[in-house]
């Protein structure tokens, strides 16, 4: 419907073109100041997983049809594996920051896992919304182990 | 009838900018909120993408916009009264369209990035999307105020105010506000409950100004002292890097599209709410809540598939 007698009327919402300028270059200093006064402010501190259980909490926290079995934890405690009691999904915990990331994958649903012989294991996900994961399993024997139970025995 | 109006949030940027700065030394001296430097200068730059893709695209919404007022069925014009009610109106088309966010998967992978923090402090207000626009939602739902007759300078206006009531509710410094407060408005309490990811509080209190919403359409839940919020979307991201916190759910959506086995799956990839799958090999918040609440022994939703093997949660 129509309106009656009435055509659209200007309007002017926003800022001119120099001003969307100034606010855009004024914006990219305000964030420039704001990230380097949290940096020398501190008062956050890099996440740890201090135990297994921690990473086992994480994961029942995260995902609420988890039911851990064994695990292991990376020798620097920025990762974890854990295996669901049933052995069909494998949860990763890997330290992001201050938090944590946490996935469930099934054997054979990882892009890549590259168990190497100084005991360390590279998991590399699907999609780019995780970075590979480097894990320090302590010995090639744990390495190989875990790989072939992410890899379904297809390694 | 021609009249100017400014953004409100061009004026509001310096007060944010305010805002955070006392609220880094707030969580310094207190320990009771955090920031992390990257995940800050994550949000913050998404924050002015947003602003960019604004200027950018924003002409596409306007033009829109001003084509359909010619079309809108009363003329409300610019009295005192009309302000008041398209403040409300506009709050209630946002409780419906932030709704729709979260359940319906096209909408979300837009809406995702909001959500994409494990942190919970003002720069998580900035942590918005580049692309709305694609969603088109402007063409239905940004459109209804202007069909009813409210200006569309007048829209933007009050939708400018609701975006800034919002701002400083995404935070940890506050506990509770007034209980008569409370009880009407959104508060940093009610949006900490929306932005957690914890089962008892996934997909609730969408409001944006009043809380009211919520508790008319059965979508209110209240911040419980013993189940702290945990912050973030239920698979968190590994990374800051805007391109892939701006993009990620929509890539999600072409793949799975690419790879559906009929029409209609690729129809529900795009509209169904985020996890679903047609293998039911991941999980929607619903059935994350109903897993939840088998798993506390007082299951009242029913199981969506108890013969379903072990399922992996999506968003």
């Amino acid at each position: 419907m129509m309106r009656s007698g009435a055509g659209p009327r200007s309007f002017s919402f926003g800022a001119t073109p120099m001003m969307t300028l100034y606010i855009l270059i004024g914006s990219a200093v305000a964030i420039s100041t704001l990230v380097l006064l949290n940096m020398w402010l501190g008062g956050w501190s890099p996440a740890t997983i201090g135990s297994l259980e921690v990473a086992i909490a994480r994961l029942r926290d995260d995902h609420v049809v988890f039911t851990p079995g064994d695990g292991i934890l990376s020798s620097d405690s920025l990762s974890a594996l854990v295996a669901s009691n049933t052995g069909d999904t494998i949860g990763v915990v890997v330290v992001r920051g201050a938090g944590f990331v946490t996935r469930l994958v099934t054997p054979g649903s990882l892009k890549a896992v590259d168990a190497r012989d100084d005991g360390s294991l590279v998991l590399t996900f699907r999609g780019d919304t995780i970075r590979p994961v480097t894990l320090l399993l302590g010995s090639p024997h744990e390495a190989y182990a875990w790989a072939e139970r992410l890899t379904g025995g297809d390694q | 009838m021609d009249i100017e109006l400014v953004d409100p949030i061009m004026i509001a940027i310096p007060f944010f900018v305010a805002l955070v700065i006392a609220e880094l030394i707030y969580a310094r001296t207190t320990g009771k909120t955090t920031f992390e430097p990257k995940d800050s200068a994550a949000s913050l730059i998404m924050g002015l993408g947003n602003t960019v893709s604004g200027v950018i695209l924003g002409f596409i919404a306007a033009a829109w916009f001003l084509f359909i007022e010619r079309f809108g069925a009363l003329e409300f014009g610019y009295v005192w009264w009309a302000w008041i009610l398209c403040f409300v109106a506009d709050d209630f088309v946002y409780y419906w369209s932030h709704r729709w966010a979260h359940t319906v998967r096209w909408f979300w992978a837009d809406h995702v990035v909001h959500h994409s923090s494990q942190h919970y402090n003002l720069t998580t207000a900035l942590r918005q999307p580049w692309f709305s626009v694609f969603t088109f939602k402007f063409l239905w739902l940004g459109s209804i105020l202007i069909l009813i007759g409210f200006p569309p300078a007048m829209v933007a206006f009050v939708g400018g105010l609701n975006l800034i009531y919002q701002f400083w509710i995404h935070t940890e410094a506050i506990g509770k506000m007034p209980r008569w407060f409370e009880a009407v408005m959104n508060t940093p309490s009610h949006h900490r409950v929306h932005h957690a990811t914890n089962p008892r509080y996934l997909d609730r209190n969408y409001a944006g100004v009043f809380i009211i919403w919520d508790k008319m359409f059965g979508s209110f839940q209240e911040e419980l002292a013993d189940d702290k919020c945990r912050y973030g979307i239920v698979k968190n991201l590994g990374t800051y890097n805007p391109l892939v916190i701006s993009l990620h759910e929509w890539w999600g959506i072409a793949k799975d599209i690419a790879g559906s086995k009929s029409p209609r799956e690729a129809v529900n990839y795009l509209l169904a709410p985020p996890g679903w799958s047609p293998d039911g090999s991941r999980m929607t918040s619903k059935q994350i809540k109903a897993r939840w609440e088998e798993s506390l022994g007082n299951a009242e939703a029913p199981v969506p598939d108890p013969n379903a093997p072990e399922t992996v949660p999506a968003e």
